[in-house]
């Protein structure tokens, strides 16, 4: 059961509980913060993490900085699974007609190399600054970005699978191609996608601090981790912990996700190399 | 291997073309008037309808992408709208920061990269394998704009070590230069340091397993000159897949870097005009940019099959 398996992964669960951890902090943030995280305290400004109201410290602002954690971890977290879902959508939606379908496969893989030809950050900025600053723009954006890349993954290991003997059984007994595809072939090319999303999922948290900080995430006073990195960047001097706390945010969510991608490449496609992004 | 190279070529010469389309097209997503977007909040309307002309914003979408290619074609990049300058000439000033700040990164990602690698996979499963890991795993996990700003608080502000920013000429002072790009350089390699280790590491790993090491160990050969000389070969070669991806990689860490330390390079002039939306400079950036890749990968591939000829009958 590849399930106990991962149980017995250390790494696994060490990424599973930063993982739950940033995720609870999400679900709790109402609990966790103790006032709105854009309500500003002018006579609270800079207060040291330690403070008896602030736990964290507040920001130049006066704004809690523990609240605007709690509510980043949801923008975050928000922003990743959409990523994840589009992606995983499309990337296999393309990845699977160019793998399955040999006609296709030369037009739609070169569509993707030209997308992948660019930058991701630099091309995910362009589009997020083209759309406008907004939490949804930024998951288009990325969403673009991370889709040619999946696609990619989902074609090679359709490439494998459709010469399986149980899809040559399949085809001999008469199965009509769109359900050999969704019934045999994509089900059996599961293990690198799920691989791939949960590293995408990573990249879009690392990338939601870049597009942020380049202010083409969420218009501020939005509490995002990269908002807030943007903020502290020109009080490092007098007030570090407002740009070290969200990247401590940042730093425990990625590497949770990095090691959770890292125990399901061991248990589910041991074969895989490090993903490529 | 010519007719691997033709299919390869036009391969890539399709990608190019799609590449100048879509370089072209990205800044067609901005909602309503862009001409007003780009006359600011107080203009007339005299002035939205002057830049309207001025952007060629009156002509329908197909003819505005062809009177570019066309442009193109005879090396015209266009004229950016704020820089009082040619988008060529823009590219031309800021593009040796650039290069020079990606073959620095390139260089200690490479050496780092292979070296954290190479040593986890000889000393598996030790302490060195899980320091090395740990490493490599923080590169990867840790975000760059954040790590750069820290960088410069602690080296530069701090312990005085390195200018906070800025960058001065090759032709002016190299050891200057050096040292301005130092911290950049750094903050820009962590991450594919980071990655490039995690895939040396198993490349090595599979390597230390075939059976010509082995041989090699059994007759007697010392432990590091049969990694040296017949493992270390063999742990390079698919690397040089991932060469055009780690290139890339870190072309998006210099957007961020070059921010943070105020270089004057590609990757700000493009942000910049993204900010102020200068569509002449941001459609001619990214195509240079992409197209750059292109070639760079074009060339990874043919240098790849070269090496390894099993490739040109796989694809």
């Amino acid at each position: 059961m590849p399930i106990r398996r991962l149980l017995r992964h250390r790494l696994f669960m060490t990424g599973l509980s930063l993982f739950v951890f940033v995720v609870a902090a999400a679900v709790a943030a109402e609990w966790i913060a103790t006032q709105s995280p854009t309500r500003m305290n002018m006579r609270m400004r800079f207060a040291a993490p330690g403070d008896a109201r602030f736990l964290l410290g507040t920001d130049a602002f006066g704004r809690d900085i523990l609240a605007r954690l709690a509510y980043g971890a949801q923008v975050s977290l928000r922003i990743g699974v959409m990523v994840v879902l589009f992606t995983g959508f499309f990337g296999t939606f393309f990845g699977a007609i160019a793998g399955y379908f040999r006609k296709l496969d030369n037009p739609v893989m070169r569509v993707m190399d030209a997308f992948m030809a660019f930058p991701a950050i630099l091309l995910a900025i362009a589009i997020a600054a083209a759309l406008g600053p907004s939490e949804l723009n930024v998951v288009i954006a990325l969403a673009a970005v991370y889709t040619p890349r999946t696609a990619r993954i989902v074609r090679a290991s359709v490439l494998v699978v459709r010469e399986a003997e149980f899809v040559q059984a399949a085809r001999v007994a008469g199965a009509g191609e769109t359900r050999i595809l969704l019934g045999h072939v994509l089900p059996n090319s599961l293990a690198p996608l799920i691989v791939q999303l949960t590293f995408i999922f990573a990249y879009s948290v690392l990338a939601e601090a870049v597009l942020s900080f380049l202010g083409v995430g969420p218009a501020p006073p939005t509490p995002t981790w990269g908002n807030m990195i943007a903020d502290g960047r020109n009080f490092i001097r007098e007030a570090p912990w407002i740009t070290l706390m969200p990247g401590v945010a940042i730093s425990i969510t990625v590497l949770g996700l990095n090691l959770l991608g890292d125990g399901l490449r061991d248990v589910l496609d041991p074969r895989m190399k490090v993903a490529s992004s | 291997m010519t007719g691997y190279i033709l299919h390869r070529l036009a391969s890539a010469i399709l990608v190019v073309f799609l590449v100048t389309i879509i370089s072209f097209s990205v800044m067609s997503l901005v909602p309503g008037d862009p001409a007003s977007v780009v006359a600011g909040a107080n203009a007339t309307p005299d002035e939205i309808a002057a830049i309207r002309i001025q952007l060629g914003l009156h002509l329908p979408y197909h003819e505005r992408l062809l009177n570019w290619v066309a442009g193109l074609l005879q090396g015209d990049l266009g004229r950016s709208i704020l820089l009082q300058r040619t988008v060529a000439e823009a590219v031309a000033e800021r593009l040796p920061v650039t290069i020079a700040l990606s073959i620095y990164a390139m260089a200690l990602t490479l050496v780092l990269g292979v070296g954290l690698g190479v040593f986890a996979a000889v000393r598996q499963n030790s302490w060195v394998d899980q320091l090395c890991m740990t490493v490599a795993l923080l590169g990867v996990s840790l975000p760059n704009v954040w790590l750069a700003i820290l960088f410069v608080m602690f080296f530069s502000v701090y312990l005085g070590w390195f200018p906070t920013g800025g960058y001065v000429p090759f032709d002016q002072s190299i050891s200057g230069a050096l040292v301005a790009l130092t911290l950049p350089a750094i903050a820009l390699s962590l991450t594919q340091i980071g990655l490039l280790a995690r895939m040396a590491r198993s490349s090595m790993l599979e390597v230390l397993r075939q059976d010509y090491v082995q041989t090699a160990r059994a007759k007697g050969l010392p432990r590091w000159s049969v990694i040296g000389k017949h493992a270390l070969k063999n742990v390079m070669i698919p690397l040089v897949t991932v060469f055009g991806i780690i290139l890339s990689l870190s072309l998006s860490g210099t957007v961020v870097i070059e921010t943070v330390f105020s270089l004057p390079g590609m990757g700000r002039l493009i942000v910049n005009a993204i900010q102020r939306r200068d569509y002449p400079v941001i459609q001619g950036g990214l195509l240079l940019t992409a197209s750059a890749l292109v070639l760079v990968n074009l060339a990874v591939d043919l240098l790849y099959a070269w090496l390894d000829p099993r490739v040109r009958y796989a694809d």
